[in-house]
This record gives C-alpha cells, sequence and structure tokens, in this order.
C-alpha cells in the first residue's frame, strides 16, 4: 500500500512539473507581442494628422530602422516641401539602431518603445496613417415591419423584423421608440394589440427583442415593450468598418419583432410608428484610420 | 390630322404628370450626420451658437426635421436617457433654430446653426442636451410598423463661472488575487461629485513579476487594431460609470504585478497588486498530491511504530 502510495505521489509530480514547464513554454510563446507599433502626430485641432508604424516580424534593430522615417529632434517626422515623409538618412538610422539596440528607443511623446520581438525570423514593415475626422454616423436603409400579408397565426407567435444599417466612425447605439406604443386599430381606434414583454401564442401583444437577449441558439429570446421613451436596443462594440468609402457598407442590425393575436381580437388593421434612433456612444475619441 | 397628333400629344403629356409620384419609405432615407457630439462654451446671459451638417448621402429627397432633447445617462448601465430631465439637462430649452425643417436633394449637404440663449444668472457647470434630426417622409405606406430613422447628436454645453466645478472620486477598484480561467478582468468605478462632465482614462500593464518583462500596456492593440488595456470615456455629473478591462488572452501560468492607473481631471490614481495567474486543473493535481503526501508520511509513521520492539 505504502508503495503504490510512494508511486502516485512520485509519479503524480512529475506529470504535474512536466505539465507547469509545458503550460508556462506555451505561454511565453503566445504572449510575447508580435507587432511594434508607434504613432507619431503633428498639427493641431483638426489639422492634426498622425501616422502609425507598425512593423512586424521584423530580424533586428538594424533591418527594422533602415525601413523608417527620419526624424527631427522632438522625434516628429520631417517631411519635404511637399508635405511628404522624408525616409531616413544613413546617420539617423544608425543613431535609431543604437537606441533600438540598448532598448532606449522612445515614440514622439517619450514613450518607451518596448523592442521584445528581436528574434522572429521575417522582415516585413508596413504603415498606417490616420488622420482625426469628426465623429460621423450615417443611418440608411431602416425597414418597416409587415405582418398579415399572410393569415394571422392565433395559435403561435406571429413575427417580422425592423433593420437599420449604421456606419459610424465612433462606438454608437440605436435605441428604439413609439409616440403610440401600442398597435391601434386603423379603423376602429379604441381597440389596439398592447406593447408587452411577454408575447405570447393566442394572446394580444407585442414586442421587440433587444440584440443582447436575442437567444445564441437561435432560440425563443425575450421580448421588450417598445415606449414613448427611447429604450437601447443595440451597442456596437467597436468603430464599424470606417475605411470604407461613405456611402457603402455600414453594420446590419436586425431586431426581432413578435406579435401575438387572440382569437376575439376585433377585425381590422393594427399599426404603429416605431422610431430608430442612432445616436454616438459616451466613449472617446473618433480617429479613423485608413491604409 | 394636325388636331388629332396635337390632341395626343397633350393626352400622353397629362399622363406622364399624371403619374404617381415615387412613394419613398423609411428604406429610402440615407441620411448622414456629423458631427455627433461637441462642446459648447456659454456665459449666462449671452448667445452661443453652434451647428451640425446633415447630408443626404441616398438617392431620393426627402424632408429632416429637427427638435432638441434633454440627455443624460444611465448611472447603472450609462445607458442614454433622453427623456429624464434634472438640473443637468436645460440646455434643451434654451436651443432654437433658424428652421425646424429642411428638404435636402439627393447628396446634398446642409449646414444647420443652433442657437443658445443662457438665461441670465444660470449656474455654471455642465448642461447636456441632443439635437435629434428625423424624417418622417417614409410613413403612409401601409406597413404595420412604420419606421422613422433619426439620428441624435449631443450637445456638452459649459457654462462658465465660479460655481462650476469638476470634481470627482474613486469609488471601487477590482484587480482579481488568483485567475483559473486565464481571462484577466480588472475593473473601476468613478463617481462624479461635481457639476461638469469629464473625461476619464483606465489602463492597465502587466509585468512579470520576476523579469519585469511587460505584458500588456496602454498602448497594447488586438488584431483589430483596438486598444486592449487602456478605454478613454466620459462621466456625466451625478452618475457614477464602471469600466472593465479584460484580457482575454492573458497567460494560463505565473505570478505577474498588475498596476490598474486612473487619469481625471488632475488626479492620477494608481493601484498595483501581485496577480496568480493557475489553472484549475493544476489546484486539482496540487491537492491531489498533498492529500498523496499526507497519506505516505502516515503509512511511514505507521510501519515505523510497527516495527519497534516490544518491551515486556
Amino acid at each position: 500500500m505504502e508503495n503504490v502510495i510512494k508511486k502516485l505521489f512520485l509519479g503524480g509530480s512529475l506529470l504535474t512539473a512536466l505539465a507547469v514547464s509545458l503550460t508556462a513554454l506555451g505561454v511565453y510563446a503566445a504572449d510575447l507581442p508580435k507587432n511594434i507599433t508607434e504613432e507619431v502626430c503633428t498639427g493641431e485641432g483638426d489639422q492634426r494628422v498622425c501616422q502609425t508604424i507598425i512593423t512586424t516580424n521584423y530580424t533586428d534593430c538594424d533591418a527594422f530602422l533602415t525601413d523608417t522615417y527620419d526624424r527631427n529632434a522632438d522625434g516628429s517626422i520631417k517631411t519635404d516641401a511637399n508635405g511628404q515623409p522624408i525616409m531616413v538618412t544613413s546617420a539617423a538610422s544608425e543613431a535609431l539602431a543604437q537606441a533600438c539596440k540598448d532598448g532606449t528607443l522612445v515614440d514622439s511623446d517619450g514613450t518607451k518603445i518596448d523592442v521584445v520581438d528581436r528574434k522572429d525570423a521575417s522582415a516585413d514593415a508596413t504603415s498606417k496613417f490616420t488622420i482625426k475626422v469628426p465623429k460621423t454616423i450615417i443611418l440608411t436603409n431602416v425597414t418597416d415591419g409587415i405582418i398579415g400579408n399572410d393569415a394571422v397565426q392565433y395559435d403561435a407567435i406571429n413575427k417580422t423584423t425592423i433593420s437599420a444599417t449604421v456606419q459610424s466612425n465612433t462606438p454608437y447605439a440605436l435605441y428604439l421608440s413609439a409616440i403610440q406604443p401600442n398597435l391601434i386599430n386603423e379603423s376602429a381606434n379604441q381597440y389596439n394589440i398592447p406593447a408587452t414583454s411577454a408575447v405570447a401564442a393566442g394572446k394580444s401583444g407585442w414586442g421587440i427583442m433587444k440584440k443582447a437577449d436575442e437567444s445564441a441558439d437561435g432560440g425563443a429570446g425575450t421580448y421588450t415593450a417598445i415606449t414613448d421613451k427611447l429604450q437601447k436596443f443595440y451597442a456596437s462594440d467597436t468603430i464599424t468598418d470606417s475605411s470604407a468609402a461613405i456611402t457603402t457598407n455600414g453594420e446590419v442590425t436586425t431586431f426581432n419583432v413578435g406579435v401575438g393575436v387572440a382569437n376575439d381580437q376585433t377585425a381590422g388593421t393594427y399599426s404603429t410608428t416605431v422610431t430608430v434612433t442612432a445616436s454616438t456612444s459616451l466613449e472617446l475619441e473618433g480617429t479613423t484610420t485608413t491604409d | 390630322m394636325k388636331a388629332k397628333i396635337l390632341f395626343l400629344t397633350i393626352l400622353l403629356g397629362l399622363g406622364f404628370m399624371a403619374q404617381p409620384s415615387y412613394a419613398i419609405s423609411g428604406k429610402d432615407i440615407s441620411m448622414m450626420l456629423t458631427p455627433t457630439d461637441q462642446t459648447i462654451e456659454m456665459v449666462p446671459g449671452k448667445e452661443a451658437t453652434g451647428k451640425i451638417t446633415v447630408t443626404n448621402v441616398g438617392t431620393v429627397g426627402y424632408n429632416i426635421k429637427l427638435s432638441a432633447s434633454p440627455f443624460q445617462a444611465n448611472s447603472e448601465t450609462y445607458e442614454l436617457d433622453f427623456d429624464s430631465e434634472n438640473i443637468y439637462t436645460q440646455l434643451y430649452k434654451w436651443i432654437s433654430f433658424e428652421q425646424d425643417s429642411y428638404f435636402l436633394e439627393p447628396g446634398q449637404s446642409q449646414t444647420i446653426p443652433f442657437r443658445i440663449n443662457v438665461p441670465e444668472g444660470t449656474a455654471g457647470g455642465g448642461q447636456y442636451a441632443a439635437i435629434l434630426v428625423r424624417s418622417e417622409d417614409g410613413l403612409g405606406n401601409g406597413a404595420n410598423m412604420q419606421s422613422v430613422p433619426q439620428i441624435a447628436s449631443l450637445i456638452y454645453g459649459r457654462i462658465s463661472g465660479s460655481e462650476m466645478h469638476p470634481e470627482a472620486e474613486v469609488v471601487e477598484q477590482v484587480i482579481p488575487g488568483f485567475i483559473t480561467d486565464g481571462r484577466l478582468s480588472v475593473s473601476e468605478t468613478t463617481y462624479n461629485t461635481g457639476n461638469v462632465d469629464f473625461r476619464l482614462t483606465h489602463s492597465i500593464v502587466v509585468t512579470d513579476l520576476f523579469t519585469n518583462q511587460e505584458f500588456l500596456n496602454a498602448s497594447s492593440r488586438d488584431e483589430d487594431g483596438e486598444l486592449i488595456a487602456s478605454k478613454n470615456m466620459i462621466i456625466l455629473p451625478g452618475t457614477s460609470r464602471k469600466n472593465t478591462i479584460a484580457w482575454d488572452e492573458a497567460p494560463n501560468l505565473g505570478i505577474y504585478k498588475v498596476r490598474q492607473t486612473i487619469t481625471f481631471l488632475d488626479e492620477e490614481v494608481v493601484t498595483e497588486k501581485i496577480v496568480v495567474f493557475c489553472p484549475l486543473w493544476l489546484l486539482f493535481a496540487i491537492l491531489g498530491l498533498i492529500i498523496l503526501l499526507i497519506l505516505w508520511i502516515y503509512l511511514v509513521i505507521k510501519r515505523h511504530k510497527r516495527k519497534q520492539p516490544q518491551v515486556f
């Protein structure tokens, strides 16, 4: 018995030590930064122009720095008479290469650039140009929801969608509201289908699903009763395709609408008007990046 | 014959004129608004001005309507609230437009000026409103749920005066000490105790405790170029805002130093904590080994006791 325990302990210790060492190796292989990003800005206010240099997988400091730009004493990029950046001279290159080797390379703001990936194999430098632009939202293609072209179902929730396409250079949110939240009978307005969060088959009531409340597996999800106050139904995480031309692309957000109809609901056409509001989120700062 | 041709020509002309105009829906309206937010300095008793630009980026012309509404943020979710009124949302009442509706041809860009008349004696501090631009030209097409597109432009008003006091306090900071799922989540909550909005920057730096090598800092970006470990946000007066920085690809194993920096107004709050990253399987393995070790020691002691000579 004692021998079995002893073998189990020693074997387990060995296996654990092996697993730990492999995990640690995996961590270091996976988490070392692969890129160097350096941002240099010139100008003020709306005229402020920034350049972000991203260098990937370079061989060594010399190879990296021979393919970059000449700089002024304050770190800003030197430009020619046409405002075009000037590539480094050999002297500047050597100075920067030495700084790179010494680990003292800094960007234009004096922030140290962490050169940690000197051992990677290939050299490939790319650059991006950024320009600060005002925050902009484009709202297009806001569609209507239609129910009742086919026969209305009493034993199931009748479904339709409302969608909106937004292109923005800043995080944004979509808010829905309706001055008249209930669906009103167009010919006899004393009859209505009320806005409710408890949309069910065979029971009169309608609701719209917030994107966060949709079932991930395409299942039922939860409806929200629309009100006359703006409610957030969707928030974007990031900037949407701001590098594209303003009249193309954009993020399409589709909201599921459910309408339950009771057997004794008065006949007629029921309708309302939904306002789809796009607004910027309370985040900072709007910079658009274009390749 | 000539009279017949003339008659047919007139009839055809009238026929073309009688063609129903193309009914547009919300789907046809493409609206661009810029800027979506702006800060305007104001002086009590004086008029301030601002402008927004609305561009018809679609292929059909449409009318737009303008209105002003309050804007605040819900303290818990930081969801914008365009309805509630408080002492910081009086600005919408002072906004007026030269025209409150415009017709935009396709491709037309319309600059819309507005005036802000701040009443005499208004206390200094922040005031917040939204200018709403909507088009109802798509209504009346027979759909059950007709949609009206609307875009909001947020106005951050700053009323000068001695009463303006930007103040805030950090009410909560969470840096976990032990992580088993490889996901580092660091959060902070700051309460705006003043009467004007301010910008806050929240960032973290993760360094190896032993080598001091940086794994993550305020400049780190993900594959999409988004900042991972640094966030900027606005905090409105009378609200608190929670912000969480999550690093999903944190190390599975190791001991790291996490430095959280919160910068707002003229303050910088820096907090450091040692964080142990250890996967769950390793915890169980260590626990199992400890149990085996105890059992082993127990058996060894028991064997030694059995081997001791008996004295009679």
